[in-house]
């Protein structure tokens, strides 16, 4: 069980990792294409690469912001509830939230799937293949998708006990 | 089953969703299944993840992580203590004295940070304690602080018009244009209203002694490093030198360029800067996916063009509509945040923009300074929690301190509807189109 705990924690700091690495990237390619316009150079694809990495530290983040509690809902209704009532509604929002990421995170990992055996390519002047950005999101997706079950199941435990 | 059968089954599911707690981004993403499967002939799985992806992946997007990560680093930069002490000098002669510096800081701060939340935040976290300690009244310094701090959104750089701009396909570059003189104005009338209601309060009011030249040089001086920012990232977009995009990467660098300067650029500056901004940013693209995937159903049923029809077809004059949306807006925002209902409302409400004849450009605007009114509106609004947090003062009363500015936003929705031109000049004399 403690392993488990642990294996899941890396999983979001790897996450984490992969997300600030990212916002990283997109400023330095963004810059490298302000500084190159004024000496003369071209970064090639700059703008895609820079939005294929927002995409990507978007999903990657997902995880890491539902720890520290970023993510925006509605709890009015349930701070109006009894303890009780509260605690199934709670439980019913997280069952309903783990069912929409792990859709997601399935049909993610399919298109990206679908884009390695067709060998698409991201439009513009690098022939990045589109599968590598598509695998991002989806491992943000399931990566978010674990982090909702990890929480559902120990509303769950609070709930029993 | 009718759309009208239709389109009731998934507000009442949203409302349902919503309300039992789901995380927002996930609601509008299953509302959105429900959508596909029950009322298309689309396969849903593979329509969700080109949704999900096509709503997050533009360049344009891109701007967000880039203007929130400079939002994040001045304030963790004691920059806004420097203006605070600047700024002081300069307006204490004002009716109302240093109360000023609430509004004048929040939009100097609103034209280097793209969000509300994070202006009211850099800016009350020197202010609200000093003016505190001065004497001045907290109902005054609270609510003065609470209203001037939704420039953040208008006054450009602005997350909510790159979400705008992303989801309706206007020009961002255009929007940040258009904010301005709104902008502007609504600094001034919050001027006015905060010099209005220190004058029937004048006998309880600190009296700030007359400084001197001295201090007015020195103050000029602490207010120009914000200056330089202003000028270098809205200066690039206006002279038409850079993108926004690029324009918030140059941001950024300006910004740690400037905590280098201060001596205050730190490994760990840059690190929880950074992941300040990947969890802002995450936060409102899980919305925006969310939202895209919604979009897409919408689209696929054909409510959005159903609505835009009867609109144009029953004579929907653009100053009803107006006047029943922002009905609409003011009742979401009181449970909802200003970028959810931006996101929740658009791919249904747009097309009955375009067709009744609004420009989009111009209801860009209009929908920043509702989005302003929810943040202030209670039980959910961000500058209130900000303010809560700053000062553990009770939600509602701070919600009440602010009631006078409310006002003032609803006068500047009067305004903007009135004279569309505050909105549209600017972008059409600067880009002549």
């Amino acid at each position: 069980m403690r392993a488990l705990g642990w294996a899941l924690e890396a999983l979001y700091r790897l996450a984490q990792a992969l997300a600030l690495l990212l916002g990283v990237f997109i400023l330095l390619v963004i810059l490298a294409q302000v500084v190159g316009r004024f000496l003369g150079f071209v970064v090639p694809s700059a703008l895609e690469l820079a939005g294929f990495a927002t995409a990507g530290l978007i999903f990657l983040g997902l995880a890491p912001t539902l720890r520290a509690g970023g993510h925006i809902r509605v709890v009015l209704v349930q701070q109006k509830l009894p303890p009780r009532a509260r605690g199934w509604l709670e439980g019913l929002s997280l069952l309903l939230s783990v069912v929409a990421a792990f859709y997601a995170a399935f049909h993610a990992w399919g298109k990206a799937w679908e884009s390695l055996r067709f060998g698409d390519l991201a439009p513009g002047l690098l022939p990045l293949p589109l599968w590598m950005p598509l695998a991002l999101l989806a491992l943000g997706l399931s990566v978010f998708a674990l982090a909702l079950l990890e929480a559902f199941l120990r509303a769950l435990v609070r709930g029993k006990a | 089953m009718s759309l009208l059968e239709i389109g009731l089954v998934l507000v009442v599911l949203l409302f349902l969703f919503l309300g039992i707690g789901v995380y927002v981004g996930l609601a509008l993403l299953l509302v959105g299944l429900a959508g596909l499967a029950l009322f298309t002939t689309a396969p849903p799985g593979p329509n969700v993840a080109t949704a999900l992806w096509t709503s997050t992946s533009g360049w344009s997007l891109a701007a967000l992580p880039l203007f929130v990560w400079m939002g994040e680093i001045l304030y963790r930069s004691r920059l806004a203590q420097s203006l605070f002490q600047g700024l002081g000098p300069l307006l204490a002669r004002l009716p109302g004295g240093l109360l000023h510096v609430n509004v004048v800081a929040s939009a100097l701060f609103a034209a280097v940070i793209g969000s509300s939340a994070a202006t009211t935040a850099t800016v009350g976290r020197f202010t609200l304690p000093e003016l505190l300690r001065r004497g001045y009244p907290k109902p005054l310094a609270l609510g003065s602080l609470a209203g001037a701090g939704t420039l953040g959104f208008l006054i450009p750089p602005s997350v909510i018009m790159i979400v705008y701009g992303v989801m309706a396909e206007v020009s961002v570059a255009r929007l940040f244009m258009a904010g301005v003189v709104p902008g502007v104005l609504l600094a001034l009338l919050l001027m006015l209203t905060v010099a209005l209601l220190a004058f029937f309060q004048r006998r309880r009011l600190p009296q700030e002694q007359t400084p001197s030249f001295g201090e007015v040089l020195r103050g000029s001086l602490a207010v120009f490093p914000v200056l330089l920012l202003i000028f270098l990232v809205l200066g690039s977009i206006y002279l038409g030198v850079a993108t926004p995009t690029e324009a918030a990467a140059i941001g950024v660098a300006g910004a740690l360029a400037l905590t280098l300067l201060r001596g205050e650029f730190s490994g760990e500056l840059f690190r929880e800067s950074l992941l300040g901004a990947v969890r802002t940013t995450s936060m409102i693209g899980l919305i925006l996916a969310g939202a895209g995937v919604l979009t897409l159903a919408m689209g696929f049923t054909g409510i959005p063009r159903a609505l835009a029809t009867w609109a144009s077809e029953a004579g929907v004059t653009p100053l009803l509509f107006i006047f029943f949306l922002s009905l609409i807006y003011i009742v979401l925002g009181w449970f909802l945040d200003g970028i959810s209902i931006v996101v929740l409302t658009i791919s249904v409400i747009l097309p009955v923009v375009k067709a009744i004849g609004l420009d989009p450009l111009w209801f860009g605007i209009y929908l920043v300074i509702m989005v302003e009114l929810a943040q202030i509106t209670p039980p959910v609004g961000f500058n209130l929690f900000v303010i809560q947090s700053l000062t553990g003062e009770d939600l509602f009363r701070i919600a009440r301190h602010a009631l006078p500015f409310m006002g003032v936003l609803l006068l500047m929705v009067a305004l903007l509807v009135a004279f569309p031109g505050l909105a549209t000049w600017l972008p059409r004399t600067m880009t002549g189109g």
